[in-house]
């Protein structure tokens, strides 16, 4: 019989395996490195309180990305919120954060092509992040999000096409 | 096009960032909570708002109707801009095929691109 394991034990090994992944996800989200590192912070606090009620209905790993999916949209609602206060948009401040990363260092075509990314609709952008970047399966993302997959695969053909749109303008700028 | 090569991190943050987060249960395990200084502090600033209050009646210029129509604005704004409210939870609400045309509407696809998608598939 395998050895029951403490609530401790269970946070440290989800930190372990779920944190780096976590990080680049969120950042993608956000993009701002010191908004994921505050973001994985809440993301960890809740998984800490909401593991005792934690009763094995999903894998844990699906567990704490969902958990951290929320957070990652709650934190892009505030956000919207605080741009319009400002009479700004978030859309100007994704750019804008792009732009100015000091943790960027892609070539000019991958500037363009998170802009791109950045301009989708938050949920549509996050299936995008999770396929193209995280890699996960479709299956995996179903789960996550409570969405069917074919409605998955339909919103990332859409997203993938958006994109595709926003890089041909700009290549159609850049050859004029 | 590779992925994930064109951000980076500061050196050592990944390590960091597990310390960290490996900190967490031992700072919000619950601890003994000594109440007494919190019963002070409550009879403090209950007096504090009874004698505020007393003085605001006599003399204070009611501003009631012009916080409740910012407050209104506010929480109207915030509404437009978040109608699922903070607390949506995607696992709550679960999404049948039949309401994948509703998700991708809402989700910012137009109806032609719904269109196009189903013309070429």
């Amino acid at each position: 019989m395998a050895p029951v394991q403490t609530n401790e034990e269970i946070f440290n090994a989800i930190v372990r395996d779920n944190s780096e992944k976590l990080y680049w996800h969120v950042r993608r989200m956000v993009n701002s490195h010191e908004d994921a590192d505050d973001i994985l912070q809440d993301i960890f606090i809740k998984v800490w309180t909401a593991l005792p009620s934690y009763r094995g209905e999903a894998q844990p790993g699906t567990w704490v990305w969902r958990i951290a999916t929320n957070e990652t949209l709650n934190f892009l609602r505030r956000e919207k919120v605080r741009a319009a206060i400002r009479l700004s948009s978030v859309d100007a401040e994704m750019e804008r954060r792009i732009m100015a990363d000091p943790y960027f260092n892609g070539t000019a075509a991958e500037r363009e092509f998170a802009k791109a990314v950045a301009k989708l609709p938050d949920k549509q952008r996050q299936v995008f992040i999770m396929r193209w970047w995280d890699e996960l399966p479709y299956e995996q993302i179903s789960e996550i999000s409570g969405t069917s997959i074919g409605a998955l695969k339909a919103s990332y053909h859409i997203a993938r096409e958006k994109i595709e749109a926003a890089l041909n303008l700009k290549a159609d700028e850049l050859s004029k | 096009m590779t992925k994930n090569t064109d951000i980076r991190v500061p050196d050592g943050y990944f390590s960091d960032l597990q310390e960290r987060l490996l900190t967490i249960p031992e700072a919000k395990s619950p601890r003994r909570v000594h109440l007494a200084p919190y019963f002070a502090y409550a009879a403090s600033i209950a007096v504090l708002v009874l004698t505020g209050t007393f003085i605001l009646r006599r003399t204070a210029v009611t501003l009631e109707e012009e916080s409740s129509s910012e407050w209104s604005y506010l929480s109207y704004l915030a509404q437009s801009l978040d109608p699922d409210g903070a607390t949506y939870d995607w696992k709550d609400t679960p999404l049948e095929d039949q309401d994948i045309v509703d998700y991708l509407v809402n989700d910012g696809v137009t109806l032609e691109e719904l269109v196009s998608y189903e013309e070429n598939h």
